[in-house]
Formats: C-alpha cells, sequence, structure tokens
C-alpha cells in the first residue's frame, strides 16, 4: 500500500520532470536539423586511379608478308568489379610474323589516359608478359629512365599454328621505392593490372 | 583513495594507542530501560574474543553492539568483550572495526555463553588497489574493471591493447598501432564502448578502425562482459566497455601531474599532463588533460615494420558544478591520430597477397624512421558533453546527458601518381540524448528507468572511393530496470525497446537508390546473485538482446585493400538475436586466495558475418569476395581468474580464457575467435626497501602462453591456416620516489622479453608479418601541487 503511494508520487514528479526534457527534446531536434540536416544527395563516385580499358595494337613489320593484318585486342570493364561482365577481346596471328606491339591503358570513366600515367613515372613500372598454349616470343624494347625495361611497348614473334587457342597475360607491377631493380621481377611489388587475352596463331 | 587510506591509517594508530591503555572502559553505556519487553537482569553472560576471521588475530577496540537492550561493548588488549546481566532470548551481535566489514551475528541464548565472533578484513578498504572482482560488483552479469596499478602498467599502450590485461578480453589487430577490444568473440558494433558516460559513434564496422579514445585520460576501465542491452541499447550483443575519467576534484586548490612515458621498440615518446582544480567560493571544478604521441616504426625481431609510425594528440576539458539538489557538467575532448599501415601490407590482388605469404619477411623493410607514408589513416574524433543532475527528493535523481560527436576518418591508399587526397573519406555527425531517474531503494527495490536518443548523419567526401553510402539513422529507446535485495539474495530484471529508422542514399550503378528500413528491437535481462557464505557468490544472468544491421552490414562495396577482398552488402539483412546466459562463482574477500570462474553460453540467431567467397576478375587480377550473410551462431567459453597470496610479500596472479564459436547452420567455425591463452604473473612486494624515500616498490614476473587456434577451418580460413601458438615473458618494476615535497611513481615495463618471433592469430596482418619483438616501456609520473586552500 506504502509502495503504491510512493509509486504514484513518484508518476506525478516524473510526469513533471519529463516537461523540461520533451522541450529540450524539441530544442534538440530543431538544432539538428538546422545545423546537419544534410539532405544533399551525394553523386555518383568514380573509383580513383581505376583502368577500365587495356588495349594491345600488334602491327607487322615491314618484313610481314603483304596483307598481313592489323591485330587489336581491348579487355573492357567501365564499371569495375561487379555491374556488368568484362568484355575481353580476342589476338588472332599470323604464324611467323614479327609484330610491333603497343599497350593503350584507359579510365573511360574519367576519360584519362593511364599510358601517359605510367610514363611519367616509368621508374616505379613495369610490364611483363606471359604466353601459355602457343609458340610466341615477346621482347619489351622500350626502357624507362634508369635505363631498365618499361614494356609499353615491345615486339612479338610468332611461330607454328596452334589449334587450341592460348593466351597472352600482361601484368602492370608498382614497383616503388626502389622495388624495382635489375632482378625485380612479376613477384615484386603491387599488381595494377593483370589481364589475359586468348591467343590464336593462324 | 589515498586520501581515506591515510585517514584510516590515523584511526588505527589511534585505536591502537587508545586500546593499550590498561583502563578501558568495557560497558560503553548500559541504557536498558525497563520497558523494553525483555526481563531484566537475569544473570546471564555473553563473552568471548573478536578476532580476525583469517589469521585469528584478536581486534583489540572492536567495537561489539546489542540492540536490545542498548549496550555496546569494545574489545579489550586480548580482543576479549562481555556483556552481562541478559536473560535467556535470542541477541543480535553487531561488530565494527577499522577496516573490516561490520558484521552481525545473532545467537539464542539459554545460559551464559562464550561467542568468538570473526571479522573479515575489507579488501576494498585496506588495498589502495583493487583487482577485479571481490564483491565489487554489484550486478549479477560478470565485469572486469583496470584500475589502479594494473593500469598504470598498461599506460601507453592504445586502449584495445591495455583492456587485454582483463580475463575474457583479447583484441583484433591491424598491425601494431590499430587494435580493437574483443569480448567473448565478439567485437566491432556488437561491443559499445562508453567514453565518459556517451555511446562513442565511429565508424565501429572497421576491423582496422580503432577506437578514437585517449586511454591516458581513463581512471578506470571497465568491461561488462555478454549482452548488456537493456541499459546502454540493444546492440550490447558482446558486451560493453565503459572508460571513466576520474570524478573531478571535490577539495578546493589547484593541482595536477605531468606523465612521460617511453618506449624502446618503436621509439615511443609521449607526455600527458593534467590540470585540475576547484573554486573556493564557487561550487565549480575544473580539469584539463592533454596528451601528445609520436612513435616511430616498431620492429619485428629480425626486420623494421615499414611504415608503422604513428602519431596522436588529445586535449580533453570538464567544467563540473555541484550543489546539493543539482549538478551539471559540460565536457569536450579532442583526438586526432596519424597511423602508418606496414607497406607490405598493401596486396593489390589475390596474387600479390598469395606472394606476400610466400615470403619470409615483408617485401619492404627498409630503416628505422618517424615517417608516415601511405597507406595510412587520419581520423579526427570531437566529443561535445552536458550532463545535468536533479535530485528528485530523497528517493532518487533524474540525470540527463546530451553528446555530440564528429567522426573524420581520411584513409590514404597507395597510389601509382602523387596526390594528397584520402582515398576514403568518411564524416559522420551523432547527437545522443539519455534522460535516465535512478531511484533510491524502495522497501527492496532500486533501480533506473530512462529513455535515450541517437541521431547519425554519415556522409562521405565527393571524389573518394565509394565504401559506405550516405546514411542518416535515428534510434530512440525506452528501459527499465529494478534489483531487489534481500540478506543474501539480490535479483534484477530488466527490459529495453529500440526503435530505429535507417535511410540510406545508395547507388546501383549510376542510379541512386534511397531504401528507408524500420527496426524494432526488444532487449531483456535476468539475473540473480546469491551469497553462499562470506566468501563465496554465485550470480548468474539470462539476457536477450536483438542488434539491428548497420549501414555498411547491408550497403558495404568496395575494395579492401590489405586481404585483398572486394566487400558486398545485403540490402536484405535483419536483426540478430541473442539469447546470452552465463553463471560466475566469485571467492572474494579472502586474504590468502580470491577467483573467479564465468561459464557463458551464447546463442545468436541472424548473425551476421562477412563469408569470403569465390574470387572475382578485376582489371588488376583476382580478388577474394566478401559477402554479408546470416546464419545461427553458437559462442561459449569461460573465463577464470586466480589470486594467490603465497606470503604477505609475494601473490600470484593467473588469468586464463578459452572460446569456441561455431556457425550452426554451416557446421563450421567462425574465423578471428581468440585462441586459448594463459597468463601468470609472480608479483614481490618489497615496500620502502628500507629508504624513507620509497614506497609501493615491487618486482614482477610472469608469461603469458598462447595456443594455436585449432578451432579453424576452410571456411573461417580459406588463405592461410593460423600461426603456431607463443610464450611471451614479461616483467614490471616500480616504485614511488619522494623527491622534496613531491612523490613520483616510476615504473619499467617489459613485454616479449626474449624477443621471440611469432604472428598472432587475430592480428589481420599475420599474413604478411611477424608481432612485435622486445619492448620495454618507462613511465615517470610528477605529480603537480600548485595551490592548496
Amino acid at each position: 500500500m506504502f509502495n503504491k503511494l510512493i509509486f504514484n508520487i513518484h508518476l506525478n514528479t516524473m510526469k513533471k520532470l519529463f516537461r523540461p526534457y520533451l522541450a529540450f527534446l524539441l530544442i534538440g531536434s530543431l538544432l539538428t536539423i538546422s545545423s546537419c540536416g544534410n539532405d544533399d544527395d551525394p553523386e555518383p563516385v568514380n573509383e580513383e586511379e581505376l583502368i577500365t580499358t587495356v588495349t594491345i595494337r600488334l602491327e607487322p613489320n615491314e618484313d610481314a608478308p603483304k596483307g598481313t593484318q592489323t591485330v587489336e585486342a581491348t579487355r573492357r570493364d567501365v564499371d569495375g568489379v561487379g555491374g556488368t561482365a568484362p568484355a575481353i577481346g580476342s589476338l588472332v596471328l599470323q604464324s611467323g610474323v614479327t609484330y610491333n606491339a603497343t599497350l593503350t591503358l584507359q579510365d573511360e570513366q574519367a576519360n584519362e589516359d593511364i599510358t601517359e600515367e605510367i610514363q611519367e613515372e616509368n621508374t616505379e613500372h613495369q610490364f611483363f608478359y606471359e604466353v601459355t598454349g602457343a609458340d610466341v616470343e615477346v621482347t619489351p624494347t622500350d626502357r624507362d629512365d634508369n635505363g631498365r625495361i618499361l614494356g609499353i611497348e615491345s615486339t612479338v614473334v610468332t611461330g607454328a599454328a596452334t589449334t587450341t587457342p592460348g593466351a597472352l597475360r600482361i601484368v602492370l607491377k608498382h614497383q616503388p621505392d626502389g622495388l624495382k631493380t635489375d632482378t625485380s621481377d612479376i613477384n615484386t611489388g603491387e599488381t595494377d593490372a593483370d589481364v589475359s587475352f586468348p591467343l590464336s596463331i593462324e | 583513495m589515498l586520501k581515506t587510506n591515510k585517514l584510516q591509517g590515523l584511526l588505527l594508530v589511534l585505536v591502537f594507542t587508545l586500546g593499550s591503555q590498561t583502563v578501558w572502559a568495557q560497558e560503553l553505556t548500559n541504557t536498558a530501560d525497563t520497558n523494553s519487553g525483555i526481563e531484566q537482569d537475569c544473570g546471564l553472560t555473553i563473552s568471548g574474543k573478536v578476532i580476525d576471521h583469517d589469521t585469528r588475530e584478536p581486534l583489540i577496540g572492536a567495537t561489539v553492539h546489542l540492540d536490545q537492550p542498548d549496550m555496546s561493548a569494545v574489545a579489550d588488549e586480548y580482543g576479549n568483550y562481555h556483556f552481562h546481566h541478559l536473560c535467556q532470548g535470542t541477541y543480535t551481535l553487531k561488530v565494527s572495526y577499522v577496516g573490516y566489514k561490520e558484521e552481525s551475528f545473532t545467537y539464542k541464548i539459554t545460559a551464559s555463553s562464550v561467542r568468538d565472533l570473526q571479522l573479515h578484513a575489507d579488501t576494498k578498504l585496506l588495498k589502495a588497489v583493487e583487482v577485479t572482482g571481490a564483491h565489487l560488483t554489484e550486478q549479477a552479469q560478470a565485469t572486469a574493471t583496470l584500475s589502479g596499478r594494473e593500469l598504470e602498467e598498461t599506460r601507453g599502450l592504445s586502449l584495445g591493447e591495455s583492456l587485454k590485461a582483463l580475463t575474457g578480453v583479447s583484441s583484433i589487430q591491424t598491425g601494431p598501432n590499430v587494435s580493437k577490444p574483443v569480448i567473448h568473440g565478439l567485437f566491432g558494433n556488437r561491443v559499445l564502448l562508453l567514453n565518459n558516460g556517451v555511446r562513442h559513434e565511429s565508424q565501429q564496422w572497421g576491423n582496422e578502425h580503432a577506437p578514437e579514445i585517449d586511454p591516458l585520460n581513463a581512471q578506470e576501465m571497465t568491461v561488462v562482459k555478454g549482452a548488456s542491452g537493456v541499459r546502454y541499447g540493444s546492440d550490447a550483443i558482446g558486451g560493453v566497455v565503459l572508460v571513466n575519467p576520474k570524478p573531478l576534484p571535490d577539495s578546493a586548490g589547484v593541482k595536477g601531474k605531468v606523465s612521460l612515458i617511453g618506449s624502446t621498440n618503436n621509439r615511443m615518446g609521449t607526455v600527458a599532463g593534467m590540470l585540475e582544480g576547484k573554486l573556493s567560493q564557487l561550487p565549480l571544478s575544473w580539469r584539463v588533460h592533454t596528451s601528445v604521441k609520436k612513435a616511430g616504426s616498431a620492429q619485428a625481431p629480425d626486420y623494421n615494420l615499414k611504415n608503422t609510425g604513428f602519431e596522436e594528440q588529445n586535449l580533453a576539458t570538464t567544467l563540473g558544478y555541484k550543489q546539493a539538489k543539482f549538478g551539471a557538467e559540460l565536457y569536450y575532448s579532442y583526438f586526432h591520430t596519424k597511423i602508418g599501415i606496414l607497406s607490405s601490407s598493401h596486396a593489390e590482388n589475390l596474387t600479390d597477397l598469395n606472394n606476400a605469404i610466400g615470403r619470409e619477411r615483408p617485401e619492404q623493410i627498409g630503416e628505422f624512421s618517424y615517417d608516415i607514408n601511405r597507406p595510412y589513416q587520419d581520423v579526427t574524433h570531437h566529443l561535445l558533453k552536458a550532463k545535468g543532475t536533479y535530485k528528485t527528493g530523497d528517493v532518487g535523481e533524474l540525470q540527463f546527458t546530451y553528446g555530440f560527436q564528429q567522426n573524420l576518418r581520411d584513409e590514404y591508399d597507395v597510389l601509382r601518381q602523387a596526390s594528397n587526397k584520402p582515398q576514403l573519406s568518411l564524416k559522420l555527425l551523432t547527437h545522443s540524448t539519455e534522460l535516465v531517474w535512478e531511484h533510491k531503494p524502495i522497501s527492496n527495490f532500486s533501480g533506473s528507468i530512462g529513455t535515450t536518443t541517437l541521431w547519425q548523419d554519415n556522409t562521405y567526401a565527393q571524389g573518394s572511393r565509394y565504401l559506405l553510402p550516405y546514411y542518416q539513422n535515428f534510434t530512440a529507446g525506452i528501459f527499465w530496470m529494478e534489483k531487489w535485495r534481500q540478506d543474501n539474495l539480490e535479483l534484477e530484471a530488466g527490459v529495453r525497446y529500440d526503435h530505429k529508422n535507417l535511410n540510406v542514399k545508395a547507388f546501383e550503378g549510376d542510379e541512386l537508390l534511397k531504401p528507408e528500413y524500420t527496426f524494432h528491437n526488444f532487449s531483456g535481462s535476468l539475473g540473480a546473485m546469491y551469497d553462499l557464505g562470506y566468501h563465496l557468490t554465485l550470480s548468474g544472468n539470462a539476457s536477450y538482446a536483438s542488434r539491428a544491421p548497420i549501414a555498411y552490414e547491408l550497403f558495404a562495396r568496395g575494395k579492401h585493400n590489405g586481404t585483398g577482398s572486394y566487400e558486398f552488402g545485403d540490402p536484405d539483412l535483419t536483426s540478430e538475436n541473442a539469447i546470452n546466459t552465463m553463471v560466475t562463482l566469485n571467492y572474494h574477500s579472502n586474504y590468502r586466495f580470491n577467483s573467479e570462474l564465468s561459464l557463458y553460453n551464447n546463442y545468436i540467431s541472424n548473425y551476421i558475418y562477412l563469408q569470403l567467397g569465390e574470387p572475382v576478375l578485376a582489371v588488376d587480377g583476382a580478388y577474394l569476395t566478401g559477402y554479408y550473410k546470416q546464419a545461427d551462431a553458437h559462442f561459449w567459453g569461460a573465463d577464470l581468474s586466480l589470486q594467490y597470496n603465497i606470503t604477505d610479500m609475494l601473490s600470484l596472479d593467473t588469468k586464463a580464457s578459452i572460446v569456441y564459436a561455431i556457425n550452426t547452420e554451416t557446421d563450421s567455425y567462425l574465423p578471428f575467435i581468440s585462441p586459448a591463452r594463459i597468463d601468470n604473473t609472480l608479483r614481490y612486494s618489497l615496500g620502502n626497501l628500507g629508504s624513507e624515500k620509497l614506497s609501493e616498490t615491487y618486482i614482477a614476473a610472469g608469461g603469458l602462453l598462447v595456443d594455436k587456434q585449432h578451432r579453424y577451418d576452410e571456411q573461417s580460413d580459406p588463405l592461410l591456416s593460423p600461426p603456431d601458438g607463443y610464450f611471451l615473458l614479461h616483467a614490471a618494476v616500480g616504485t614511488n620516489i619522494q623527491v622534496g615535497n613531491t612523490t613520483l611513481d616510476v615504473s619499467i615495463t617489459g613485454n616479449n622479453l626474449l624477443n621471440t618471433s611469432y604472428r598472432d592469430y587475430q592480428n589481420r596482418l599475420r599474413y604478411f608479418t611477424d608481432e612485435i619483438g622486445r619492448t620495454i616501456m618507462f613511465r615517470v609520473g610528477v605529480p603537480l601541487n600548485i595551490k592548496n586552500s
């Protein structure tokens, strides 16, 4: 009985005490709305340093038989990881031909030429080429400012025709802070790009 | 604390002096009145000795009080007391003595009797520093507190590393400087941090996001283990960490303290300064605390950990006003840190990650340096708190707390091209309010009732990497908890309801979606504590807590460097619900041996976790994917702490814990669960070493043994199986030295003294590098007495 009485008294005090709190809450919410009501919508985000597009262009050199076509293959993934799957072109080369190959890297989201960027920091970057399942030899021809291999340009020499397609893998490594040396290899540093094109020789 | 101790010492001296005098009034008062209902002068006697329960020493000068008739006696120089002229009946003797707990003994007397009365030393009062447990717990749920000397020995470490000193607490690390507390296997958003009474709100979801709290400003850190949803918010499924600064001074004057900390491993230097005072005319107190830390790269036993330096600047100011009925407190704290992340931990893709795992040591080692380069984090946290208290008559107190927090997190990735911009820049604003009415015991009930609100706005800087969407979150909660206490038994119960609105603005391609969520979360708890005897308390607790998914779990989308993975949220996640039961047996207040054993069991339905999955192919190679999923999980384990005082000087401290965690749907283990561990420390107190200038000198040595995590599988650790177990030797030495009018406290602690090379399962950088090697830390505290009045 006595407890109940106390409880009722409490309820009354509580009501009184809650009133200023409610007022405070109202003021508080006003404050939050005016000071932080960030109702702006975000802009779509472009991923920085994204490489959406890697293109390799192979021009037959002057010794190639007449009529040998220039070959180009592109790997394009404009929306980055997830979303739409990347589109990957194939390389069909002629047997016994020497090609002069050139790489182009682009960020088509931000409309930037990444090849230029790499050229500017050529002492910290290197392209590596790996061919599987085809008789093809790739030799980088360009050098960085320290005289080390860069690999934007290369010669590609094809051998016998293939029955099943092989692959050409191109890996761009970032090797900063002295990681790029005469002995550094495909396992040194961080990978900036790692793409594979189906490759067949006719 | 020190002050009360001095006072007690004085009282003891006084009592002894008085007690040794031969003339000593046995019966102070004898005001038995003739109408008291007990028959007068029946000629019986109760007598006996008042002795210490443990040492059996007589307690000279102890007061024995008899209620009916109202009589008091004081134990003589042999500890003897006696009451004469008593009749047959039941008598209650209340015995009190300085430094001992007051106790009552009830006897039925039919003839003159001898009854020895045993008192228990009040360990709480006798020792300036009290280790966990010891009847300090006023709740059925297991808690552990880091304070006093134990806390001092962790000064200079981060919050997450400091808390590892407590049983049942481990940490998830990202290199040497980023450490997040793990309680009973749970972490991140499931462990709430209360910084000076305000829920710490930052990007807690990130395993590499350390709490933005300066532990140097804390006087006490308490961990509440297990679901604590009722009082602190329904998302506290794992537990709560309460970081409390010391109370403002209550006596007039100005004083302060300067602390210097140095570490050999990363050549860290820390300077902390504190000034506080109270005005003599007004009931106004204040404090300013600041600390600056600067560290270079840490050292593993065999190599330098390139780019692991950090710096941190902190400021905390408090202003308090206190009257008999009304009190107010204004608190502001600033935290800023810049933390370098190990250079070679930046794996771009799965091939790079596998290359890194295959290496004996990180690819880039370099030499010791204070420089911080990419990748690094730059984090700023502001907290403004206003609190008012109002005494509601004799029945309780009303407390209102408002908190504002701004958390700015910038992360700088390794880039091909030079840039000054962060790649991830998140800004989180939080306004929180809490109104609580705590009522004092009404008959046997005491408790509190309250409401809380939380409003948040999360944005990212335009042009930064997409990882977490814009969102606004509003949570309102209401809770009520009561305790009932009678004799040996205490019961407690509480309920809470939280209503949460989450409005997200997320991109799906180029299209902006604006999904809105509403969550209803209930929490409840039931607990009981029963004193099985003077030394033994059994407590049990069952609680239910329900955590709504957070924006990151729903909408994460982006690259996670360091683990070579892409993380994806799931917009269809629902709340996860935990049913947590815990039993604790506590043997306490003994002067030789104390211990605590906790057993717990936590069923979490719809547990939200990141499942690593099939790699996706990006332009720079293959990435692992991580998808947020839900499944039922089961956590269980035990914590044990033992303290054995071998002699008055030598004591052994043992802490052990083990935790199991499985995903019951796939019947596989959960990742990041701490392996079994045991830590033993021997401590020898040397007192003053015979010199008047020294006091509280001690040396300690011990070892930490951590088992290999045997409970793993392909699903918990797809990349690399857990590393081997390890043993680390640690030691400490400390003393207080009197220099002129001040007393300096000086201590040296050493960790990994054998310079052991090892890797820790819960360190995310275990793929890349060993843990840090031998670390010696030096600490000097200089108290400043500026003005007394």
